[in-house]
Formats: structure tokens, C-alpha cells, sequence
């Protein structure tokens, strides 16, 4: 029986730490900071080598500066369907994913971006690689390694010492050859759903309406809702035509999407227009020295929009956005919040506390693959990878409800009900027939009052609570 | 009052420049250059919380706030001391004798040398991480390698020397035996908003280097302010205010002297005023005290301190109050280096205050252009 193949891409450890930030296995215009390796030599796609690394290809990966560490990404292409392409006499042809197996290709091309998901492994060539990798992780604040599987073994080893032999003239080959793609990716777009559906599952926690939303979003990236947000999340939904919301959120959308300086350009655009010369008046002189407390400011913006825009000025990322929270703010206010702080800081400025929650990274990694797909019309799909569940969906459990609430000190935002039955009373205690099982109800004013509040770092904790009470 | 602790940086935060040294060998000799906010703190930093696993390194900062600081903003405990009371204590260490002066807490190098060529030959093994490295002469170098020093790291700025004993790039690049091409030079600047880097680049002084590069990209929003006030309590009030838009910032307020540092620290505890937030946390050290730091950089508060203790730190916002400043023997280039260091200790905000009348020779050296500097009146002052 011929043994199993498997799928290579080599590159260096700094591109790598790039590519779980970014959460996304994509092009070089995909990366903010992008060492030369074979990415370059396939525009638009990635490149996967069967069973071995031929040596030219091994050497192009550490070749822009001394000091790059050589790794390779093993794949697992089970979880892609669909076509790929692989290059025969010099041509890009066509070959269907799952009947690889029988196909003789050593080099496989898949149009970018890959979802980390489809990583088996990293291999590195020594183990003192793996190490180092492993603990300068830390020095970053998003490159959580979560369940990425790290690898070393004497057998892998020998990935990394393929010789130059008769195939390899791979990269003189490919110079030749044209690459040249019809529809190109705005990965700052991708980056930033990928943000805000990251933001939502945090802020999801608030409430009903936010839990919704994040499902609603989460399956088809739109929320049938007529709330200010539902304006800002409609904006990556293709089927709707960009002008058919709220015109002036489309328009502050894009520059979050697109803004190196989010604030100087949002007042360059309110200032052209004089329906909105007063807005970039206010949020000028709430940037300069103020002399009125910002609650003020806030209690005195007239709509949610003038809210934003304030957020926006006044909070520099979603990690000091999510420490803020004032008694006037509705649950939809957060909500809004955090969809736009997402789109404006892009997945790569998530929080690490929220990428370490059980799944997420992955989830919202398929998410952005699958959506950048579907921009490209391409004909890849990636299997999806499994929703984390949310705070408020856990809380449908009524055994977690009564341990969330004792944990958080959180009783009185819940009330208990005793289903209608029939009972009598025995020295001042109601005595029912048979079971009854009570009830627990979230009171979800008061409980958002508390949650709304709250840093909520210990989702994994809950989770493992949940999975065992459930 | 909200917590606060050093970011570590995204791993898109960091230029090629930075990464490279992030990649550079454990041992070996290292000298890293650039302007203020580039980041050279940053990456010392960086290289102490990944010795620190191993312990065989010590992290060297100019002055005891900035040793306070930068024990309480990372995670990892780190072994941090001042460089001056680290090489008093080696040289005591080593030779079982008090260290050589030439004057109070000015040693004697060449004593110092002396001392230590009389030593065994030892290797040495220690990796040691300086901070604001320009600030010591080279012959507190010489004598670290004559005893036996290899694993040198160090970070600096010469158009930074604050003290009248320093090193310059040159001098520095000499030491350790280097060629001009081994020096890593750091400089974007990734502290400053580009306003705040564009003021402070009018107080650079080297002739011999070019100004460093301003932040991109380049904006309008929050240039430098001098406020021109009659009562300081106005001053006062204005701080506490930006303060409280933000209680987890770290506000310092940088003064002349002792009495004003009395002055303002007490007025800005005391003053009455209605607020969003608790009233922040008023701290104040000077060099002068005896005491250890007190101040809490974990936390949002205001920090009162003189130019000399404000060093190698950064501050969400800046207040300079340059009462009190002068100019001695029309000596402007020192005066620049002051402000140099103190305008590049913001982040987002600087406000400068002078009373009205104030005319000791600042005002010389501060830009008149109005896209560089504002001039207002505090409440009509």
C-alpha cells in the first residue's frame, strides 16, 4: 500500500509568526511585513510540495537577510474542497482536490488565502528551532500558538536537507511563467471581518441582541436588524448594493476598512461635505485639550453615529474600548462599538486573550478564508471549523446558570421559576408533587448592567465548566 | 484606578530593523542606535524577558525611576538595577574595596582599571543589557571588559546624553570592537504621533547626524500647545481634566526644580474638582530623595518629576512647565538637549505652560512656527 502524502510549504519563522497574527495563510500583499520566501514566486498562490522540499525552493526561503529560520507548514488538504492548479509543460491546469491521490503532481497551487485550520503541523529542522519558536511567541502580543501542533523528529529532519538534483531548475521555471490573476484580494477588508466577527463573539456576552447578532453574522455575514450596526456588519454582505444602507455609515466603514490614519482621514471626509462640517468641528475639538468630562461629551452626542465617531476618537484600540464602559451606553451602543473598532483594527489587533478562547482563532480563520473565496468567485471551499460557543448560549444550560452566577457573585441578575404545579405547605415550606424542576431566568437588564462591565478573560475556564455540567 | 502594563508589541509592530535585532546571537557585542521613541527600549526590554528564563543577565537602566518602571510593567520578574549602583557594587564585589572617587559618586575609572587588570583572568559569561548606554563614559566599559565582561548589549542615543561623562556612537562602536556596519541603527519612530516627533526634532542638536525620521503618517490633529496662563491652579485644573478622560493614562508633568514639583504634586492632590473618575494617583520622585521610587507605573496616575528623572520613560501625555528653565551662558544647545528628551517622552498629548511674564530665555528656543507650536492663553491668562 503506497504510503500517505503529504502537503509542504517551507518558509522562515518570521513570516510564520506573520501568518498566525494575521490568521491567514496569504499572498505576500496579504502581509503588513513580508520576508522573501516561495510565496513570491506564485503570486496569488500557495504552493504545496509533495512529500519533499526540493533544495532551491528550501534555500529561497531563508535568502533575504542572515539570521531567517527555516520551517516548513505541513497541510491537511482534507479540508479544502474543490479545484486546485498544477503546473504541466509550463501551464497552469486544473486538478480536483479530492482525486489528488491518483493525480502524479509534486506541486499542488492553491489560490490564496488558506485558513490555519489547514496547518497539521510546523516542522522544524532542529529542535532547538522549535524552541525558540516556541518561547519568543511570547514576546508578542498576537502570536498565540493555541492548538497549532509545533514538530520536530530525526525523521522530518531530513525535509531539510534535500539535495540539488535534476527537478530542481523549479524556480528559473516558474520566472518564466505568468501568474497573472483577474481578480485580486483587498485583504484589508478580509482582515477586517475577520475583526469584527472577533470583537462580536467577545462583546456577545452583553445580551441577547449581541449573541444574535454574532450568530446571525457568523452564519451569512449580515443581521436582518434596522440598528446602526446592522448598517456597519451589511457592509461585507455581497448581495446588498453598498449605497442601499446608511450611506454615511458605507462611507465610514471604507475608511476604517482602508485608513492608515482613521482619525485625520474621517475628519478630512465629514469637512468636504458642509451637511457634515459640524460633526468634524465637534470631534476636532474633542481631540484637542477639552475642558468637559467625556461622559459629558457623550451624554451629549444626539445618535449612535455621533456616539461612534466619538468611540472611535476617544478609544485607540478594541483591547482599551473593551476597559470602557459608562452607565448611558444600551447594549446596542457596545454592540456598534465593536463592530467598527474591529473593522478599523482588522483581526491582527484582536486581543490575544480573545484569540486563546477555545476555537475562536480557527473559526474566524475559516471565516475570512472562505469570505476572501467567495469575493474571488474562486472555486475553493475550506471545511468549516467548529463554532466556540458563546457565553450567552452556554447560559441557555440552567446548570451553568446557577454556577455563572455563583462564580461571578452575579444572583441577583437571575430570578428562579417554579413551573405551575400543584403543592401544599409543610411547616412553611412548599412541598411539590413529583419532580419539579425550577427554572433560571436571566434578568437581562440587570445583568448586563454587571456584564457590560466586565473584562471577561475566563471564557475558557466557563467552557470547561460548561462541557461538564451540560 | 485601571491597571496598566508594558504591551508587548505585535509582531507587525516591529520593523526589519527590530526583528533583526530580536534575531541577534546570545552572546556576542551588540550596539543598537536611534532616536527617541524608535523603539531601542523596546527591544532591550524584549531581550531581557527572554534571558530571563536562564538568569544569566542583568538589565542596566540610567536612573532609579527608570528601574522602577520597567520592573513593574512586565510580567517576567526581571533583574534590573541602576548602572551606577551595579558597578559599585561589582567593583566592591571584586576587589573587597571601596570604589575609587574622584568626586562624590564619580569614580575613578582608572583606578578602576587598575584594580581589575590585577584580577585573575576570569571569562565572565553574564549578558549584560544597558539602557541609555550613551549616558556612561567609555572607561566604565573599558573596565567592565578588563575584568572580564564578553556578552554586551547595548542601546543608545548620543543626542540623549544628559551627563557630562558619556560616550559618544563612535566611542561606543570602538569598545566593543565593532565596524560602523555591525551597528544596528533604529530609525522609525513608533512612540511619537507625528506632531509630537516634529516638535521635538526642533530641539535636535548633533550636526553630525541627520535628524530622525518623523513618524508617518503625517497629521494635523493634536500639535504641541503653550499656554500662556496667569494662575497656576488653571494649569492644574487643565491636567487633572485630561487626565480623567482617561484614567488609565500615564500623565507626567515634568518641572525645573524641587518647588515647583512640591507645588504642583500638592495642588494636583488637593484641588477640588468634579470628575468622571476617582481622582488619579499623584506620584513625584527626585533624585534628590533618599527614598526608593514609590511611584506606581502599573497604573493610570500623574507624574510629577524633573527633566533629569523623567529619562528613558514615556507618558501617554506630557505637561512641561518651563518656568523655572534658564538658559545659563547663553548655552543653547543644552537647554535643546533638555527639551529634546523631554518633548519625546509623549505619546499623544504635550502642553507646555509658561506664566505670564516669564522670561528666562525658553521661550528662545521654542518654535514660532504656528504648525509646529500653538500658542493660546489659558482661560483668557
Amino acid at each position: 500500500m503506497a504510503s500517505k502524502n503529504r502537503w509542504f510549504m517551507p518558509t522562515n519563522t518570521d513570516n510564520l509568526r506573520m501568518i498566525i497574527a494575521q490568521g491567514l495563510i496569504s499572498s505576500p500583499n496579504g502581509f503588513k511585513k513580508y520576508y522573501a520566501d516561495v510565496l513570491e514566486l506564485f503570486p496569488g498562490y500557495i504552493p504545496l510540495f509533495r512529500n519533499r522540499v526540493q533544495a532551491d525552493i528550501l534555500s529561497s526561503v531563508t535568502s533575504e537577510v542572515e539570521g531567517l529560520t527555516p520551517c516548513i507548514i505541513e497541510f491537511d488538504i482534507k479540508k479544502i474542497e474543490g479545484l486546485a492548479k498544477t503546473i504541466s509543460d509550463s501551464q497552469l491546469v486544473d486538478v480536483c482536490l479530492k482525486d489528488i491521490d491518483k493525480e502524479n503532481s509534486d506541486l499542488l497551487l492553491l489560490l490564496a488565502p488558506i485558513p490555519l485550520s489547514c496547518i497539521s503541523k510546523v516542522i522544524f529542522k532542529t529542535i532547538a528551532d522549535k524552541k525558540a519558536f516556541d518561547d519568543d511567541a511570547e514576546l508578542y502580543s498576537n502570536v498565540p500558538i493555541n492548538t497549532l501542533k509545533l514538530h520536530y523528529t530525526k525523521i522530518d529532519q531530513k525535509l531539510f536537507e534535500a539535495k540539488p538534483d535534476m527537478t530542481d531548475y523549479l524556480i528559473s521555471k516558474l520566472k518564466s511563467m505568468d501568474f497573472n490573476l483577474t481578480n485580486i484580494i483587498d485583504y484589508n477588508k478580509i482582515y477586517a471581518f475577520g475583526g469584527m466577527l472577533a470583537n462580536m463573539f467577545y462583546f456577545s456576552k452583553n445580551g441577547t441582541k449581541s449573541n444574535e447578532a454574532f450568530l446571525s453574522c457568523s452564519l451569512d455575514k449580515k443581521v436582518l436588524d434596522n440598528d446602526d450596526y446592522s448598517y456597519i456588519i451589511n457592509y461585507f454582505d455581497g448581495s446588498k448594493k453598498l449605497d442601499s444602507g446608511n450611506p454615511l455609515y458605507n462611507s465610514i466603514v471604507d475608511i476604517a476598512v482602508k485608513s492608515k490614519d482613521f482619525k485625520e482621514e474621517i475628519i478630512e471626509f465629514l469637512e468636504s461635505d458642509s451637511k457634515t462640517l459640524n460633526i468634524a468641528n465637534k470631534l476636532k475639538s474633542f481631540e484637542a485639550i477639552s475642558d468637559k468630562p467625556v461622559s459629558e461629551e457623550f451624554s451629549e452626542a444626539k445618535t449612535l453615529l455621533g456616539k461612534v465617531l466619538l468611540m472611535l476618537f476617544h478609544r485607540e484600540n478594541t483591547e482599551a474600548l473593551m476597559e470602557y464602559s459608562l452607565d448611558i451606553f444600551t447594549e446596542e451602543d457596545y454592540l456598534t462599538f465593536a463592530v467598527i473598532f474591529g473593522i478599523r483594527d482588522k483581526f491582527i489587533k484582536v486581543p490575544k486573550f480573545v484569540r486563546e478562547f477555545r476555537d475562536l482563532q480557527n473559526f474566524i480563520s475559516v471565516k475570512m478564508a472562505n469570505y476572501a473565496h467567495e469575493n474571488l468567485n474562486s472555486q475553493i471551499k475550506f471545511k468549516e471549523s467548529r463554532q466556540p460557543l458563546t457565553i450567552m448560549n452556554m447560559l441557555k444550560n440552567d446548570r451553568f446558570k446557577g454556577y455563572f452566577a455563583k462564580e461571578l457573585k452575579i444572583e441577583n441578575c437571575f430570578q428562579t421559576v417554579i413551573p405551575k404545579s400543584d403543592y401544599h405547605v409543610v411547616k412553611g415550606k412548599p412541598i411539590f408533587e413529583g419532580i419539579v424542576m425550577p427554572k433560571f431566568e436571566i434578568l437581562e437588564d440587570k445583568y448586563f448592567k454587571f456584564i457590560s462591565t466586565q473584562i471577561s478573560t475566563d471564557y475558557n475556564k466557563y467552557l470547561d465548566k460548561y462541557n461538564r455540567v451540560k | 484606578m485601571s491597571k496598566r502594563k508594558f504591551k508587548l508589541p505585535g509582531v507587525d509592530d516591529l520593523n526589519k530593523s527590530q526583528d533583526r535585532v530580536l534575531r541577534l546571537p546570545e552572546n556576542g557585542q551588540f550596539l543598537i542606535v536611534g532616536g527617541p521613541g524608535t523603539g531601542k527600549s523596546v527591544v532591550a526590554l524584549l531581550r531581557a524577558v527572554k534571558f530571563a528564563k536562564n538568569k544569566n543577565y542583568i538589565f542596566l537602566t540610567f536612573n532609579h525611576v527608570l528601574v522602577s518602571a520597567t520592573s513593574q510593567l512586565v510580567d517576567t520578574r526581571l533583574q534590573t538595577l541602576t548602572l551606577s549602583s551595579w558597578f559599585y557594587k561589582l567593583q566592591y564585589q571584586l576587589t573587597r574595596e571601596y570604589m575609587p572617587q574622584r568626586a562624590n559618586y564619580k569614580p575613578d575609572y582608572d583606578e578602576v582599571i587598575k584594580r581589575f587588570e590585577s584580577l585573575e583572568p576570569q571569562e565572565r559569561t553574564l549578558h549584560i543589557i544597558i539602557d541609555e548606554g550613551q549616558d556612561m563614559p567609555v572607561k566604565f566599559y573599558e573596565s567592565l571588559i578588563t575584568c572580564g565582561y564578553e556578552n554586551f548589549f547595548i542601546v543608545a542615543d548620543q543626542n540623549q546624553q544628559i551627563t557630562e561623562e558619556n560616550s559618544s556612537r563612535q566611542e561606543l562602536t570602538d569598545i566593543l570592537g565593532l565596524d560602523v556596519e555591525d551597528v544596528i541603527e533604529l530609525t522609525e519612530n513608533f512612540r511619537n504621533d507625528y506632531p509630537i516627533a516634529l516638535f521635538a526634532n526642533e530641539f535636535f542638536t548633533d550636526p553630525s547626524s541627520p535628524a530622525p525620521e518623523l513618524p508617518s503618517p503625517q497629521r494635523e490633529l493634536g500639535v504641541p500647545i503653550l499656554y500662556e496662563y496667569n494662575h497656576y491652579e488653571d494649569c492644574v485644573k487643565l491636567i487633572l481634566r485630561e487626565f480623567d478622560r482617561d484614567d488609565k493614562n500615564l500623565v507626567g508633568v515634568v518641572v525645573a526644580n524641587d518647588d515647583l514639583r512640591d507645588t504642583y504634586a500638592s495642588a494636583l492632590e488637593t484641588m477640588e474638582i468634579n470628575l468622571d473618575n476617582p481622582r488619579a494617583i499623584v506620584s513625584t520622585y527626585s533624585g534628590k530623595d533618599k527614598t526608593s521610587v514609590s511611584i506606581d507605573f502599573s497604573e493610570g496616575g500623574i507624574v510629577v518629576l524633573n527633566d533629569k528623572s523623567i529619562k528613558g520613560l514615556e507618558f501617554d501625555m506630557v505637561f512641561i512647565v518651563i518656568d523655572g528653565f534658564k538658559i545659563y551662558n547663553n548655552d543653547m544647545d543644552s537647554m535643546k538637549k533638555r527639551f529634546y528628551v523631554i518633548s519625546s517622552r509623549a505619546m499623544k498629548k504635550l502642553v507646555l505652560f509658561k506664566s505670564r511674564g516669564y522670561s528666562d530665555g525658553v521661550e528662545k528656543i521654542l518654535p514660532n512656527n504656528e504648525n509646529i507650536l500653538i500658542r493660546k492663553r489659558l482661560n483668557n491668562g
